[in-house]
């Protein structure tokens, strides 16, 4: 969704080689009891993005963040602000300002007095707090509850004095740590799109850690998949999704079918494979050239396979199964189909029509077919 | 349900409450007992309490008593304040364990040798460095200090370990540096506990006889001992007078104690999804 933003295809600025990248990892190391929370990782994010950090509990993103924020110090590395080394800089001297997934709004200060903390830290002239305060609670919509402590508000209120807060002192930099993790998932849903509007409104670099990847394909610009500390891919929404690094990086954005095989041989940008387990010949795109008899991963995903009743007459890329499980999800359709070596591959089919009926009952016959192009061949 | 279950557990209930303070009744009920024999019931009245305002021994160690009481809960608090800060907030330190022992070893230290370990080291200061001079308040809330610091420790450990840690790095974040960081943030978020240790300092130390016996001097007797002195000379209905303003005093202090700690228990327990 984020790639219909007139703003960001316009400007890709991580395309362009010349761009100075706004903040630039290097080589950030951090150990935690002799496991590698953030194992050397380079990363460089340009001015004005909106950019995630995505991985699983324990990958090491939100270690990354904090390393940004200055709470905590890397053990080797550097981080580069706006072309200053950040790396030593304690947190109070950043010109970056952290959202927390707890929101740490202090409890015995009333919402204005958390938005003005950080102002009267600056030792700014009170005019100009106060007039500093008013925009912040205009643009999180809270003007009417300046004077509420945070214990009067619901979960939303104080996600939004949360963010108003850390964007009161215009940081450079927003980290935002799981903002969204503790509200239910309708206002989850809404509050992103709220977060795109506001980014896009002051224009702040945004880098938010987050372990939900619909909401980091929702909200960012670019985003860094990460695992065991490591930076697994780079990459806008769409391309993560669709161009995989790897088998992780697939299984973990979206839902996928693997299928397992070996490389027959590769017909110049394709590859004729073998999957024994699936019972099938697969043509798939594939630049690089593999030898025959390499182990490969076949990644397919269920919005790409195709339904059909009778056997298609393509010598490849089809697959006979019977429906193993199915459910009805309303716009869309889930099927289970089982093959003959009794592997389950996924479908979704999207319900295009008003559906009182399903077509495909259970233990059905079914065909699966797909693409060459719509699926990712990775060496096992 | 069955009907005689909850009857048998509030029978237990009462047994239980009645075991603790029947003794205490009884001794408000005979604070106004009109006749001078402690056990014999001889009619309302409250003049043993008028009789005690007029007992100047009394009410001097009363003063003795309240003034080292104060005294030793507002030193109790900041050295416990500071023992709590370093057990929750430095991390792993060298000496760590060791250091929690010793902060907590007068918890569970008979009082006896606590009195008795004070005076010695206050007899050989003495000798050694001339001060204290000689025994009095001074050293009585010295010793006072010792034991209630760990108390006041352990309820100030409760409430920062409690509290949110990314309250303060959202301080810091925000630009405060980071004492101004404990002054704004840490300290009002603590101020419960702080006023509940006081409170519990002060009437620990009004209420110790044991320790305060070892290190006492003349004209420095606290409240609790001209109690103890006075009962072995023969009960007056004047010490249930006493007794009763005691209890009373306490358990104010014990309900604005617990009424404090629970009061922010609320804005503590703000949701707080896991990492």
């Amino acid at each position: 969704m984020s790639q219909a933003r007139p703003g960001a295809t316009s400007q890709e600025p991580w395309r362009d080689p010349a761009a100075k990248p706004f903040v630039r990892i290097e080589n950030i190391t951090k150990v935690f009891d002799s496991t590698y929370a953030v194992d050397n990782v380079s990363l460089d994010i340009f001015q004005g993005e909106f950019f995630c950090l995505l991985g699983g509990s324990g990958c090491g993103k939100s270690t990354l963040l904090r390393m940004l924020a200055g709470l905590e110090r890397p053990d080797s590395g550097r981080i580069l602000i706006d072309g200053t080394d950040m790396t030593r800089v304690p947190p109070y001297e950043r010109p970056v300002n952290m959202m927390f997934q707890s929101y740490a709004l202090f409890p015995h200060m009333s919402v204005e007095q958390n938005i003005a903390f950080g102002l009267k830290q600056e030792r700014l002239p009170k005019a100009e707090v106060t007039a500093r305060v008013a925009e912040m609670l205009a643009l999180v919509r809270l003007e009417r509850f300046a004077k509420r402590k945070p214990d009067q508000l619901s979960g939303g209120q104080r996600q939004r004095v949360a963010l108003a807060r850390s964007l009161a002192k215009h940081p450079k930099l927003l980290l935002l740590d799981e903002p969204l993790a503790a509200l239910d998932k309708k206002l989850r849903e809404h509050t992103q799109f709220e977060l795109i509007n506001i980014q896009e409104r002051v224009g702040t670099t945004f880098i938010m850690v987050t372990h939900d990847q619909e909401e980091a394909m929702t909200v960012s610009s670019r985003m860094a998949v990460m695992d065991e500390g490591r930076i697994v891919q780079v990459g806008a929404p769409a391309s993560v999704y669709e161009y995989p690094a790897n088998r992780f990086v697939a299984e973990f954005i979206g839902s996928v079918n693997i299928l397992e095989g070996r490389v027959l041989e590769q017909q110049g940008d394709q590859v004729r494979i073998q999957a024994d387990s699936a019972g099938c010949e697969l043509l798939m795109d594939h630049i690089q050239p593999l030898p025959e008899g390499t182990p490969v991963s076949v990644a397919l995903r269920p919005e790409k396979l195709q339904v059909t009743t009778e056997a298609p007459t393509a010598p490849h890329n089809w697959v006979k199964g019977t429906v193993a499980e199915y459910a009805y999800l309303g716009d869309v359709s889930i099927y289970h189909v089982r093959l003959p070596g009794g592997q389950k591959l996924r479908v979704q089919l999207t319900n295009l029509a008003r559906l009182t009926e399903t077509p495909l009952t259970w233990d059905q016959d079914v065909y699966l077919s797909w693409q060459p192009g719509s699926g990712v061949v990775f060496p096992a | 349900m069955n009907s005689r279950k909850p009857f048998l557990l509030f029978g237990l209930l009462a047994f239980g409450y009645a075991f603790l303070y029947i003794p205490i009744i009884s001794l408000i009920v005979y604070s106004f007992n009109e006749s001078r024999l402690v056990t014999v019931w001889g009619g309302f009245s409250t003049k043993w309490y008028g009789e005690l305002l007029r007992n100047d021994q009394i009410l001097a160690a009363a003063w003795v008593s309240l003034r080292v009481a104060a005294m030793n809960a507002s030193f109790a608090v900041l050295l416990g304040t500071l023992a709590a800060l370093a057990l929750v907030r430095f991390g792993r330190f060298r000496g760590r364990l060791l250091f929690t022992t010793l902060v907590s070893a007068p918890l569970v230290m008979p009082e006896v040798i606590l009195g008795l370990a004070s005076l010695l080291l206050f007899v050989a200061m003495e000798q050694a460095i001339g001060w204290p001079a000689g025994r009095g308040m001074t050293t009585i809330t010295l010793a006072h200090i010792t034991f209630s610091a760990a108390f006041v420790t352990v309820v100030v450990q409760s409430r920062l370990a409690q509290m949110d840690t990314s309250l303060e790095e959202a301080a810091m974040d925000l630009g405060a540096r980071p004492w101004k960081v404990f002054l704004l943030v840490t300290l009002p978020v603590i101020a419960p506990a702080l006023v509940a240790g006081w409170l519990l300092a002060f009437t620990l130390s009004l209420d110790d006889l044991i320790i305060a016996s070892f290190v006492a001097g003349p004209g420095s007797t606290t409240l609790p001992m001209v109690v103890y002195s006075s009962v072995r000379l023969g009960v007056s209905p004047q010490i249930n007078a006493l007794a009763t303003l005691i209890v009373a005093f306490v358990t104010l202090c014990i309900l604005v104690a617990g009424w404090l700690m629970h009061r922010r228990e609320k804005q503590l327990r703000q949701p707080r999804p896991g990492h």
